[in-house]
């Protein structure tokens, strides 16, 4: 039976589907009965949606403009 | 590999080890990067159109400030405006600008050395008993997480959790969840393994996790 180390070192993997059928339903059956690492994946799995649904940052758009400006001089330059 | 600091200001990153086989560049690809080695303005506002967002977001995650990340991104760019014509397609064009974006990014970090809030990455590792079972004495996370997540406030908190890790991690972790690049490019920008970009994502990502339990429990 896997423990709660064993589980951590493959939460990644695990979240991200990155491995054999056969390891994963190694690991489900251990969350299966231990609520500690149960709660573990899904918090993790939680703030990750977060970070990638809603972390990006916005390119102010005087930043864009002015990058475009400083390239059109710099093509202008040559 | 560590993201280390150059003397120069040159790239950084190293370019991958002899024997990876280079990404095959898309004809798309292949004919943007010939329009914009013949100088053609609107390539280069292609460009910027179609990395800016990523590159912002890639030097405003590692720079940690806005005014840094305004600076790499401009000075992303106009890298690229300078330098096409020595891209010799060894990478994909985004993974060439995803490079200098690192590296113009740690040339900022370079200059704000004093302001490290990074926190060692084993600090905040979960501890394990003997048998590898978790040691837990409270509870482990707040039952209304998933709101508290949402709010401006933990929102924060979670901004601030990245912003502690350190660099080697922080890059690796903005770039895969944060913008959504995958673990081959990640890998190819940083001049890593697969293998490594995985391994650095995995504790990067306890790390997080860790920091916001805390913040949790703190805030009860």
């Amino acid at each position: 039976m896997l423990s709660c180390q064993d589980l951590l070192a493959d939460l990644s993997e695990y979240l991200d589907d990155g491995m054999t059928v056969e390891v994963r339903r190694e690991l489900e059956a251990h969350l299966a009965h231990c609520s500690t690492c149960e709660v573990l994946v899904d918090s993790t799995r939680k703030t990750l949606k977060i970070v990638s649904e809603n972390f990006s940052y916005e390119i102010p758009p005087e930043v864009s403009g002015r990058i475009l400006a400083r390239i059109r001089t710099a093509l202008e330059d040559r | 590999m560590d993201l280390g600091f150059g003397e120069t200001g040159s790239l950084l990153i190293e370019q991958p080890e002899a024997g990876m086989r280079p990404p095959r560049m898309p004809s798309a690809e292949g004919r943007l990067v010939a329009r914009l080695r013949q100088a053609d303005h609107a390539a280069f506002e292609e460009v910027v159109e179609q990395y800016e967002a990523k590159v912002y977001g890639l030097a405003r995650g590692l720079t940690r400030n806005d005014e840094d990340a305004q600076d790499a991104v401009q000075e992303t760019f106009l890298s690229v405006f300078k330098n096409v014509k020595s891209f010799k397609g060894d990478s994909s064009l985004s993974t060439w600008i995803y490079r200098i974006t690192v590296n113009a990014a740690l040339m900022k970090m370079r200059r704000r050395r004093h302001d490290d809030r990074t926190v060692p990455i084993d600090e905040a590792m979960p501890t394990f008993d003997e048998d590898g079972h978790r040691v837990a004495t409270l509870p482990d996370w707040h039952p209304r997480a998933d709101e508290m997540l949402l709010n401006k406030e933990m929102g924060g908190h979670l901004r601030r959790a990245i912003a502690e890790l350190e660099v080697d991690y922080r890059s690796v972790l903005i770039m895969r969840d944060q913008e959504g690049l995958s673990n081959e490019e990640v890998a190819a920008t940083l001049g890593l393994t697969v293998a490594a970009v995985k391994s650095r994502l995995h504790r990067a990502r306890i790390f997080v996790r860790e920091r916001i339990k805390l913040y949790m429990l703190q805030g009860r």
